[in-house]
Order: structure tokens, then C-alpha cells, then sequence
């Protein structure tokens, strides 16, 4: 039964898991190395996550339209190549023109597969080919020259401003007419059509939105690298989907949450933290995480039918 | 033996050797292979002497890699699927080869210790996407990925960049020819034959095309996916294994430089993404295709990104006509 | 009619009904809706009925939006009406619960009825509170038991389908159209419906009811119209009319109409065997396979039995769980004594059951083989020598195959999409013959084979059956099923609900049972 009696709401565990995962990776972070609970520390993690963290995002909610985003990473290396590019004409320029593009881009992918009626994998596959040739083109080599003023955006609390910031907005953005619509069509596309509710439209949006996350998140990586790279965001698509899928949103679309999403981004950091602190060799990194994602995945087969019920805090839950 | 009365079939004869009647229609492979010969004739135009034999075959040769790793791939698209731990594979046994042979005298065991583990891979990914329904993409990616992982742990980030002398020696040209080029011959035919002539080869149409109408023809889906992604596993395995002997570069990314060509040379040659319709054939005009476009480029000058660029704008194209004629068909 | 709170949907309540101008859709080579004119009124309620294949889920898709009409028109008071996708019906006003429910399960029940409708708060979130306040009210209006904030993951069938009907309502449409969307439903919960269509129709609405319950639409009607063969056969008072008089109306056009359908004309009508006595084979399904009752079923040597009903009464189903698609544990399959293990159709193959599925074109061919590919491929094992395919022994086999069943083709090595709807068709059923089966099923696999082609079939069935094999065939053409069965098991609402055999199959006694009414017995 996954209807809440009264006074109570139901969590899936799928969704659980992420949450409890994250728990027991930061427990054992601690043990490992007490010095990781110290503040400071946690704000500069979070600060090198933030790319990651937009990008979990972004790929989670074209995941929940029941489509792929493989040209995240590609989108990420083009609006970080123009920001380095363009700062010269004042960071603000920079910023706007990075996140318009993004959109932009992202908003193209949506195009193509909506309309042109092409499965989403290969639009996107294809598409992160041009777009990383672009930004080599833009930028060969990598270069630096972001400001002070631009590297202060993951200093100090402000990672953890921005996490929380995504988070409620993802929070009021699913509860919207708009998100509701996204899973929807994420659950079934073809009910929520003959209901009336506008595919093409909603997932061109999906993809825009999506697009100008990534684009925010080039900006993070511009921030903390102090510069830009052709070749920045290369290994970030597939990261992406697995802290996506880490935190629960289904590859079918339909199921899941984004926070679980920001929380898988933190999982893998998190994991690759610790890998680093046993004194195994880096390398080591790759493996763990690849099992972590299988596991995961196989486990939530099992997990993603289960309810557990807890008493409702006094905000109110429900609507995932 | 019933009579069905005013029935016109042809004489016992004829039907079995009646030459098919839509042998040379327009199919997307057929495309492919004229897009092939367009490609090749801009090149000449372009750059005299490219359709020599002398560069003819740098390019085959060039593209010989590609197309051992197509091949496998190819098998996974038509059931549907996608096999994004070919780059990791490709890399192992790339980078392995040379790590695991230098000392040692024995050179067969080594390789096929190599080919084996590869095929457990694909063994593993095939067991991920049947038994625990996980999504191919997702499953060929996490396995990829440990595999990645695994190779840097394995040589401890420090490779021996130079291929066993006997092995360099066995991919180098010998004139026209050579033993990459050799090997990419034998794979190819040996990829048309399981697909064409086999009944595994029927199974993987049958699955991609409609998995419902295999199952209720009494065919079980798990065998053959657990031999395609093997196939496809040990594909990637044996281009690694030529590549280390034709450039031995021990580069730990090299297989990435291969992936997505892979898929892209499937699908310009005409196999759906969707599952189905396709074969080899096709892969390999797509293959001469990416090999041809990116020789133009790099004869021009045209520095690596233009031809990333021009790369996925050839498969966005691609996809596009092939939206069109399917909305036309209907 | 109001419109009330600003839920975000507004419709057109015009004085006038809906008009259909000879509405004709053809898909492919058949030609569902032939020229259908209707006139509904507003404040009535409209049933249509027809059997299966008669045109009715086309009717309902095209004024719904998810499909267009070929060529007529649609309006309303002289002005065009669109109904060119599903949101612009919405917005003419036109509201429909579909018999293959729409309704989302991943979404709670205040979310489905009011899907994409909901009171939003100030910062632009659904009011949760809200939309549960309006759902709740609502259901206690019309009558609905169903708990707002229960997800729809939980509900059973029945409850499903009332959030469908609900939700349909609740857009509070000029025009509803119901597609048998008490199917599911129980007599209490049916005939809440049906008091609420009423209630619309006094409301001023137009309410379009699709169903086959004879009852129901007697009781709840104002007028009733027939559907018969992409046509509308008459429309009158519901209270001028009765029972027989619709299912004499139904019959009758067919009997007229019957003249040109293929079993009646060609196929000498069978003569009615007695069974031989060997039983070949029993079922046993239980009705926790999903069917009111247990279903027992003794098949003889060379017997034909033939299984008819409308469609969504349970034949198919029956079909799915005999031929190993639907394993269901608790059935008890036994072929000549011996008691089969069946878990998927690979099993029922291997067991001597061969299932032929509907839909030759998801369910049968494989578009990427040959003809000759596509006959041997539940015969693969046998034709492999070491994992290599043995071409001889398959175009062997298959040229024998297609001679036999008489094939049309030019080449065995063409694709199968070459072959017309017929001859791909006789390619699957050899494709079954090859495996030598005991008991082959039919799943009403005749649909949309040209006349010859059927013809050809049915003769095959014959001496199939001549020779020993037994055949269960489910078809929703009544004159096939007569003229090919030796008995007949007519279903109705999830059980078998009439055994007929010798004299007793002719066509009015099984649209009879098909609509739930006892056969005749003055024949």
C-alpha cells in the first residue's frame, strides 16, 4: 500500500537509499579522517562538486521525460570555453551569453527529438560530438584569466547557498503545474498526450532548462578552476547519469527526485573522497564507483517497490 | 499433402532461386555505400592521389580498428542495446597486452587470457541487462567504467608504450596489406557469417526486431544477448590487441576515440538504433565513411576538432534523411 | 452550465449538439468508419452499439482528438468543431473515459482527475490541500467512493476505471463520451454511472455512451443508434425499442450484409461433426487467472472448437494463458494424459501447443527476414549443424511449406513485407505447422486477410483438423466461427457463458450469449 493514512507519509526506498548512502559514506569519510567534519573542509568539497551537482541535475530531469542526455558533458566544455573567451568583455557578458547558449543548446537537442521523432540517445550522441569540436575550436588549449571576483562564486558558504537554493527551487518547480506535467509524460507519454497535456512543448522546455543548468555549472567550473578548459567536461556526462541513477531517477522516466540527484553528485564525491583518504592509489577511483553504480542498479529492482512509512514532520510531505 | 486448388504459385523451381525482387532497392545500406564512393571522389577532388593505393590503405588500415569494433557493436544495436564498455575493454587490452607480454616468453596464452576476460565482461554485461533488466546503456557504462578503473590499478598508471616486437611486426604493412588490415578482413567475414548464416544470427534479428514475436516463436531472449555482448566484448578486446601492435601507444584513453565512432559508423550504415533492421554491411560503408570524412579533414588541415565536429554532424544528418523516408513510407 | 472556481479549464456549452457529417477513417486496407452522420442533441444520452469491428473505438478516437478522420465533418450548431489532437477536443468541449484507461499511477487520485488542472497557490504550486478539498467534494457530489489522496497504485481495476469516468466529468465537458467504461465495474458501481450521465444529460450535456450491456443502455438511454459495419444502422427512443429487437437489428444487417463476407460465401458451411471420442487434451484455469470462474475445457482429436465474444470478455486471455504467453502456475494443461510445465511459449512449443498471435505485424513477422526466414524460425534448433544454419533443409522446408499453404509469392528469399496481410499470415501458421504442434490456437489471427487468402486458410484448418490436430480458435467474426467449429464457447464478462454444439451454433444464439442473453429455445 502506498497510500499515507493520515499523520504519516510514505517514502519509497528506492529513494531512501540515496539519502542513506550519502549518511554512511560521510560516517565512514569521518572515521577515516576526522579533520573531514570540519566546516571548511566540507564547504571547499561542495565547492568542487557544484559542476557535477548541475550537471546530476540537468541530466535528472531530461531522465524523468524518459529521455538521455549524452551531450551534458559537451554542453559543459562550450559554455565554459565562451565564458573564458568572452570574459574580456566583463563578466556579466560572459555569464549571460554561457547560459543563453546553454539553453540554446539544449533547447536544440529537445528540437530534434521531439519533432524529427528520433530516439534521444543518438540525437544527443551526436550532438555532444559537434558541440566538443566547437569548444575545441573556440578554445584550443586551456587558458586561464577568470577574475577574483568570479572564482569568489564557490568560496566559502556560497556552494552550499547554491546546493540549497537548487534544491528548493527543484522543490517548487515539481510541484507546479509544469513539473507535474514532466512526470506525466515521464510516466506515460502517451496518457498524459491523449489528456491533453502538450509533449512537445514541455519536453523542449525539459531540455532548455536542462541545457541552462549545465551552462550554470560551467560557470562553477570556470569558478574553481579559474579558468577554461575544451576538454573540462568530458567525463561529466557519464558521471552525471550515474548520480542521477545513484539518486533514484529512473531511466524510464516518471520516477524520482532531483534532490536525490544532488545527493548522488555528493555520493560519488564523497566515494572518491574516501577512496583517497584509504591511500589506495587513485585509480581505484574509477572501479568503485563503477560497482557502486551496478549495484545500485540491481539492487533497485528490489528497492524501488518498497514502502516505508514514517510520521509527517510539521511541514507536510507527499509529493515527491 | 492438402490441395489448395486456384493457387498460382511459381514451378517448384523457381521460388528458391527467383532472384529477389528488392535485391537493389534503395535501402539505407545501399546509401551508405554510395555516400562512401561520393565521400571518396571529393577526397580525390580535393587531394590527388587519395584513391592510390599507397593511401588507400593508411586509411583502410587507419580504419581497420574502427571496424573490428563496429562489428561487435553492430550485433548490440540490432538487438536493441548499446555497448559503451567497448572503450574500456579496448583500452585493457590495448594497454595489457603489452604490459602483460613484456617478459614473458609464451604470447598466445596471454592473448587469449586477455580475449576471455573480455568475453566475461560482456558475459557480465549481458547478465546485468537480462537478469536484472538493467537498461544497456547504464549497465555497459558501469562495467566500462570499472574496467577503466581496473587497467589503472592494474599497471599502476605506467604503461610500457612500445608493443611486443612479434606483434609489431605481424600488424606492420607488408606493401599493400597488413596484418590490421589482414585482421579486419577475417573479422568481417567472420561477422557476416554469425549474422547471415547462423542461427544465433537469426536470433538477434529476431530479438531486435520484435522481441514479442521471437518470444512467441519459442525463442529465448537471454542466450543470444549473452552472446552478443560477449561478441561485441571481445571485438573490442581484439582491436586493442592490433592496436597495440600497429602503434602501440599504451594511451589509457585510446578507447575512447573508438566509442562513439563505433555506434556512429553503425548507424550511418544504416542499422537502427531503435533494433531491427540493419547488418555489418552497412557498418562497414559507415566506417569508410568516418575514415574517409576525417582523412579529407586531416589532409586539409583541419585540426581535430573540425573533424569531431564533422563527425557527428554526418550521423545528425544521417538520422535526419532517415526520419524523413520513414515519415514518407508512412 | 457555469463555469465554477477558476480551475484553469474552460469549455463551450453551446445550445446545440454535436453533428457528425459522413465521418469515414480507413486504416490501411480496412475501412472502419464508412460514412458515419449522426445528430446528438444536447440533455440526451446517446448509446452506440455494435459489435466488435463495427467502427466504435475509431469513432471514439477520432472525436476524442487521437485520431483523424479521413474526410467528413464535425459540428456543432453549424460551426466546425476541431478535433484535431486531444487537446483541442478538450477544448471543444468534448471529454472522454476510454476503455483502455488513461489514468497515471504514479499520480494519487485528486492528481488524475484533475490532471493538469490544478488550484495553484500563490507562488504557483498545486494546493495540495486544495485539490483534495475539490476532489473530495466532488466525489461526494457524484456519488464516487474513492479516497482523494489514495495512489492510484493501489486501486483495483474497478476503482481505476471510475477515475477514469471521473475525470472525464470533472472537465464538466458538453460532450462525454463514455467507451464502455462500466466494463470493469460492479452492478452497484455501474449503475452509480449511469445516474450520473443522467444527471449530466439534465444538465444540458451530451453524454455518449459506448457499450455493449444490453441492460444498461435500455435504462439509461434516451436514444439509442447501431453501429454496424462502419455505419450507423438506425437511431431510436430508447423506450420504442427492446432487447431482441436491437439484437434482431444487429443480426439482421449482418444477415443482409452477410451475403459478401467470405466464410458464408465460399467455405461450404461445415457440417457439424460429432467430436471423435479420444480426448487429446484438457485445461483447467482457475479463476484467480483472472476470469469469474473457473474455466475446464476438453479438447478431442480433431476437434474444432471455436471461442467467440466481444472483445475484453476474457477469450483472448484464455488463449494467452493455454498457449504459454500468460504462464499462470495453477493451470493444468494435459496433452494425451501426459501433464505439461509451461512457463513461456518456448515451453508450449516444445510441448506440442502452438499459440498464433493477433497482430501478425508486432506479434509474427520479423520485418528484417525473408520469407523463408521467417517460416523456419520456430524450427531453428533443428536446423542448425553446429550453430550454422543448414539453407538447404530450410528452403526445403519452407518451399514445401508455402506450396502447401499456397503462398503468393515471388521469392523466398524477398522479405516478408513483400506478402500481402494474407499470404504473411499463412507464413505464420506454417511457421507453427512446422513444429508439428497437437493443439494449434488461433487468437483471431484472420483480421484484415482478403477474402481468397482466408478461404484458402479455412481449407487448411479443415484438413488439418481432418488428420488429428486439434484447433481452438477465438475470432470475433461470428460466420468464421460458425462455419469452422465443430462446438463453440461463447464468453461474457470474463467467463464462458454458453457451450453450443450441433444445431444450436448459428448466429443468433451466439450474439445472444455474446451480450449476456440466454440462447433462444424455440431455434
Amino acid at each position: 500500500m502506498t497510500t499515507p493514512a493520515r499523520g504519516q507519509f510514505v517514502v519509497n526506498l528506492g529513494d531512501a537509499t540515496i539519502y542513506l548512502t550519502v549518511i554512511a559514506l560521510f560516517i565512514v569519510n569521518v572515521i577515516l579522517q576526522p579533520r573531514f567534519a570540519q566546516v571548511s573542509n566540507l564547504l571547499y568539497l561542495l565547492g568542487t562538486t557544484l559542476p557535477l551537482v548541475f550537471a546530476a541535475v540537468a541530466q535528472g530531469l531530461v531522465m524523468l521525460t524518459s529521455s538521455i542526455d549524452l551531450a551534458s558533458g559537451s554542453i559543459i566544455s562550450l559554455t565554459n570555453v565562451l565564458i573564458v573567451v568572452l570574459i574580456g568583455h566583463g563578466s556579466a557578458t560572459a555569464i549571460v551569453v554561457a547560459i543563453v547558449a546553454g539553453t540554446v543548446l539544449g533547447a536544440l537537442a529537445g528540437l530534434l527529438t521531439t519533432t524529427l521523432r528520433l530516439p534521444s540517445i543518438i540525437v544527443t550522441l551526436a550532438l555532444s560530438s559537434v558541440w566538443a569540436g566547437v569548444a575545441l575550436y573556440v578554445l584550443p588549449t586551456p587558458k586561464s584569466g577568470i577574475p577574483n571576483s568570479f572564482s569568489n562564486l564557490t568560496n566559502g558558504y556560497v556552494p552550499l547557498y547554491l546546493s540549497l537554493a537548487l534544491a528548493v527551487l527543484w522543490l517548487w518547480l515539481a510541484r507546479t503545474r509544469f513539473g507535474r506535467r514532466i512526470y506525466a509524460i515521464g510516466s506515460s507519454e502517451n496518457a498524459a498526450y491523449t489528456a491533453g497535456i502538450p509533449i512537445v512543448s514541455t519536453k523542449v522546455a525539459v531540455f532548455a532548462i536542462s541545457g541552462a543548468l549545465l551552462a550554470l555549472g560551467a560557470l562553477m567550473l570556470s569558478s574553481t578552476t579559474g579558468g577554461g578548459d575544451p576538454l573540462s567536461g568530458s567525463s561529466i556526462t557519464l558521471e552525471a547519469i550515474a548520480a542521477a541513477v545513484l539518486g533514484g531517477v529512473s531511466f524510464q522516466g516518471g520516477k524520482g527526485s532531483l534532490i536525490g540527484a544532488i545527493f548522488g553528485a555528493v555520493a560519488l564525491t564523497l566515494i572518491t573522497n574516501l577512496v583517497f583518504n584509504t591511500g589506495a592509489s587513485a585509480f581505484y577511483q574509477g572501479v568503485v564507483y563503477g560497482i557502486l553504480l551496478v549495484l545500485a542498479l540491481a539492487l533497485s529492482r528490489f528497492t524501488a517497490r518498497r514502502w516505508i512509512r514514517m510520521p509527517v514532520p510539521a511541514i507536510g510531505g507527499g509529493l515527491r | 499433402m492438402s490441395d489448395v486448388a486456384n493457387v498460382d504459385v511459381q514451378p517448384e523451381t523457381d521460388i528458391d532461386s527467383a532472384k529477389p525482387k528488392s535485391r537493389l532497392r534503395m535501402t539505407p545500406t545501399v546509401a551508405a555505400y554510395g555516400a562512401a564512393v561520393l565521400v571518396g571522389v571529393v577526397g580525390q577532388i580535393l587531394h590527388p592521389g587519395f584513391l592510390g593505393s599507397a593511401h588507400l590503405s593508411t586509411v583502410l588500415s587507419l580504419v581497420a580498428v574502427l571496424g573490428i569494433v563496429a562489428a561487435g557493436q553492430t550485433f548490440v544495436i540490432i538487438t536493441g542495446g548499446i555497448d559503451l564498455s567497448v572503450s574500456g575493454i579496448l583500452a585493457f587490452a590495448e594497454v595489457m597486452t603489452p604490459y602483460w607480454v613484456q617478459g614473458h616468453s609464451s604470447r598466445w596464452p596471454i592473448l587469449l587470457l586477455i580475449i576471455v576476460i573480455a568475453a566475461a565482461l560482456g558475459v557480465i554485461n549481458a547478465i546485468g541487462i537480462t537478469v536484472f533488466a538493467i537498461q544497456p546503456l547504464i549497465m555497459t557504462l558501469g562495467v566500462g567504467a570499472i574496467v577503466d578503473g581496473a587497467v589503472l590499478v592494474l599497471t599502476g598508471g605506467s604503461s610500457t608504450g612500445l608493443p611486443p616486437a612479434w606483434l609489431a611486426h605481424s600488424m606492420a604493412h607488408n606493401g599493400w596489406l597488413s596484418g590490421l588490415l589482414i585482421t579486419w578482413v577475417v573479422v568481417s567475414v567472420l561477422a557476416y557469417m554469425l549474422l547471415h548464416r547462423s542461427t544465433f544470427g537469426r536470433r538477434v534479428f529476431a530479438i531486435g526486431t520484435s522481441p514479442r514475436a521471437a518470444r512467441l516463436a519459442g525463442i529465448r531472449s537471454w542466450p543470444t544477448l549473452l552472446g552478443v555482448y560477449a561478441f561485441s566484448a571481445v571485438m573490442a578486446a581484439i582491436a586493442g590487441i592490433v592496436l597495440a601492435g600497429y602503434s602501440g601507444s599504451g594511451d589509457f584513453g585510446i578507447g575512447d576515440t573508438y566509442l562513439f565512432p563505433s555506434i556512429g559508423a553503425v548507424v550511418i550504415g544504416g542499422t537502427s538504433i531503435l533494433g531491427g533492421r540493419g547488418g555489418y554491411i552497412g557498418t562497414i560503408a559507415g566506417v569508410l565513411i568516418l575514415g574517409v570524412i576525417d582523412s579529407i579533414l586531416t589532409l586539409s588541415n583541419i585540426a581535430a576538432a573540425g573533424r569531431q565536429i564533422a563527425q557527428g554532424l554526418a550521423i545528425l544528418l544521417i538520422l535526419i534523411l532517415y526520419a524523413r523516408e520513414r515519415r514518407l513510407r508512412q | 452550465m457555469q463555469t465554477q472556481e477558476r480551475i484553469g479549464s474552460v469549455h463551450v456549452a453551446g445550445p446545440a449538439g454535436l453533428t457528425l457529417t459522413d465521418i469515414t477513417k480507413t486504416y490501411g486496407q480496412t475501412r472502419a468508419l464508412r460514412g458515419v452522420s449522426l445528430a446528438l442533441r444536447p440533455g440526451e444520452v446517446h448509446t452506440i452499439l455494435g459489435e466488435n469491428g463495427s467502427g466504435k473505438s475509431t469513432m471514439v478516437k477520432i472525436l476524442s482528438g487521437t485520431v483523424a478522420n479521413d474526410s467528413g465533418t464535425i459540428t456543432r450548431g453549424g460551426q466546425p468543431v476541431s478535433c484535431a489532437s486531444p487537446a483541442t477536443s478538450l477544448r471543444s468541449g468534448i471529454a472522454t473515459a476510454f476503455q483502455e484507461l488513461t489514468v497515471l499511477t504514479s499520480l494519487t487520485v485528486a492528481e488524475n482527475i484533475y490532471l493538469d488542472r490544478y488550484p495553484r497557490t500563490w507562488i504557483g504550486t498545486v494546493n495540495r490541500r486544495s485539490l483534495e478539498r475539490m476532489t473530495a467534494q466532488f466525489l461526494d457530489e457524484h456519488g464516487l467512493m474513492l479516497d482523494p489522496r489514495a495512489s492510484c497504485r493501489d486501486l483495483t481495476l474497478a476503482q481505476l476505471q471510475l477515475v477514469e469516468v471521473a475525470r472525464a466529468i470533472a472537465r464538466k465537458p458538453s460532450t462525454l463520451i463514455l467507451d464502455e467504461a462500466t466494463s470493469a465495474l460492479d452492478a452497484p458501481e455501474a449503475r452509480q454511472v449511469m445516474t450520473l450521465c443522467r444527471t449530466l444529460a439534465e444538465e444540458g450535456a451530451t453524454v455518449l455512451f459506448v457499450s455493449h450491456r444490453l441492460d444498461e443502455v435500455l435504462e439509461v438511454s434516451d436514444r439509442v443508434s447501431t453501429l454496424i459495419d462502419g455505419r450507423i444502422g438506425s437511431t431510436r427512443d430508447a423506450k420504442d425499442i427492446s432487447h431482441d429487437a436491437l439484437l434482431d437489428e444487429l443480426l439482421g444487417k449482418r444477415e443482409s450484409v452477410g451475403a459478401v463476407s467470405a466464410a458464408g460465401e465460399s467455405a461450404p458451411a461445415r457440417a457439424r461433426r460429432t467430436p471423435r471420442s479420444e480426448v487429446c487434451a484438457t485445461f483447467s484455469i482457475p479463476a484467480s487467472a483472472g476470469f469469474r470462474e473457473d474455466i475446464e475445457i476438453e479438447l478431442h482429436e480433431g476437434e474444432v472448437l471455436g471461442v467467440a465474444g466481444l472483445q475484453g470478455h476474457g477469450q483472448k486471455r484464455m488463449l494467452r494463458i493455454l498457449g504459454g504467453d500468460l504462464p499462470d502456475r495453477d493451470t493444468v494443461r494435459k496433452v494425451n494424459g501426459t501433464k505439461l510445465h509451461i512457463r513461456s511459449p518456448r515451453d508450449s512449443i516444445a510441448q506440442g501447443i502452438y499459440y498464433i498471435p493477433e497482430e501478425r505485424k508486432v506479434e509474427g513477422i520479423i520485418t528484417a527476414h525473408s520469407i523463408a526466414a521467417n517460416m523456419v524460425l520456430s524450427y531453428l534448433p533443428k536446423l542448425s549443424r553446429f550453430g550454422w544454419l543448414v539453407r538447404s533443409v530450410e528452403r526445403r522446408l519452407s518451399r514445401d511449406t508455402v506450396i502447401r499453404l499456397g503462398v503468393r509469392l515471388n521469392s523466398l528469399r524477398d522479405s516478408i513485407d513483400s506478402l500481402s496481410g494474407g499470404n504473411q499470415q499463412k507464413v505464420i501458421l506454417g511457421r507453427g505447422l512446422l513444429t508439428k504442434p497437437k493443439v494449434l490456437l488461433l487468437d483471431d489471427s484472420m483480421r484484415g486477410i482478403d477474402v481468397r487468402s482466408k478461404n484458402e486458410i479455412y481449407r487448411l484448418l479443415e484438413d488439418l483438423s481432418e488428420s488429428g490436430m486439434a484447433i481452438i480458435l477465438n475470432s470475433t467474426e461470428i460466420p468464421e466461427v460458425i462455419s469452422l467449429s465443430d462446438r463453440v464457447l461463447v464468453f461474457h464478462d470474463q467467463a464462458i457463458f454458453a457451450e453450443l454444439s450441433g444445431a444450436e451454433v448459428d448466429e443468433a444464439n451466439i450474439l445472444r450469449a455474446m451480450f449476456g442473453r440466454p440462447k433462444e429455445h424455440a431455434a
